[in-house]
């Protein structure tokens, strides 16, 4: 039930704009809790990489005295890939477009990361 | 149910490390202790001739040779029970910590298994015992004390990259397992 709910958070937010291509909420430790991904993406390499990435920004931006890591934001140059903590036990993970919004990206991901945190 | 063997417990099981090995041991302590500072010094004279071990101890040989003795000397004093493990283990943090690397426990123990043979064959003799049940004794002996010390080396890098980074061993686990890409 609760998985259905959180798989519908990331589906909404794949929904809510035409910007993002894919997107995941995976476990500090790695593994995926829900996605929307395409069938290119490796779910298990996606998952890993992206707690690994969340988990280094939040000791950089430690380490660095920039305060509580809001996001970590990769940019190529096909798009963007997005990470934001969902509550402290999870990872939301939003691949981009690179001609996408991102403002209203972050927006969207913002929500859709709290609606995770309360629901986990 | 049983429960799961512990990975010490397979390894002792598989190699046959067992209640008699520890009494060869024993046994051959005697006559293998006066020994020990000898092959030592010969340890520590290859360590100074190589290139890549000698800045890891120049200018405190002395107190390493103290050390690697009482090591040795602990190996033939007949406990190999949790305070043993735990010491071989803590030997591994320290090598970590001071930042040998694991090659050099590997060439540590490979001079042992070279040296001891020719020891045990001398000592297995004037205590009137198998040289091959004596020597086996020893190489499992050896073969156990690096597989504790190269796991506390591995749990220590671990401890220290999830310190560093932020990621859970179970992250960093994840991480390892993940499949190679495909070319």
């Amino acid at each position: 039930m609760r998985e259905e709910m959180i798989r519908s958070v990331v589906l909404d937010l794949n929904n809510s704009s035409a910007d993002i291509e894919a997107s995941a909420i995976i476990s500090t430790d790695g593994l995926v809790i829900a996605s929307a991904l395409s069938s290119t993406m490796d779910e298990d390499r996606v998952g890993a990489m992206a707690a690994a990435m969340l988990s280094l920004g939040d000791r950089t931006a430690a380490e660095l005295a920039r305060g509580e890591l809001e996001q970590v934001m990769i940019k190529g140059d096909q798009g963007y890939v997005l990470l934001i903590h969902a509550g402290p036990d999870a990872v939301l993970s939003v691949i981009v477009r690179k001609e996408g919004k991102l403002g209203l990206v972050f927006l969207d991901a913002n929500r859709a990361a709290k609606a995770v945190a309360a629901l986990l | 149910m049983s429960e799961k063997p512990s990975d010490i417990q397979t390894l002792t099981h598989i190699s046959g490390f067992s209640s008699e090995d520890e009494e060869h041991l024993r046994h051959l302590g005697q006559y293998l202790v006066p020994r020990l500072p000898e092959l030592t010094e010969r340890f520590y004279g290859r360590l100074l001739a190589d290139d890549r071990t000698r800045p890891h101890v120049e200018g405190r040989v002395e107190s390493l040779k103290k050390t690697h003795i009482a090591w040795l000397t602990e190996l033939f004093a007949g406990d190999y029970g949790e305070t043993f493990m735990v010491r071989q283990r803590r030997i591994g943090e320290v090598h970590v910590a001071v930042g040998i690397p694991p090659l050099f426990v590997a060439a540590s123990m490979s001079f042992l298994r070279g040296a001891f043979p020719e020891e045990i064959e001398i000592a297995a003799r004037e205590i009137g015992e198998p040289i091959g049940v004596c020597t086996g004794a020893v190489l499992r002996l050896l073969d156990l004390c690096q597989y504790l010390i190269d796991s506390a080396y591995e749990a220590e890098r671990m401890r220290r990259l999830t310190a560093a980074t932020g990621m859970s061993i179970a992250l960093l686990e994840n991480l390892i397992s993940l499949r190679p890409l495909r070319n």
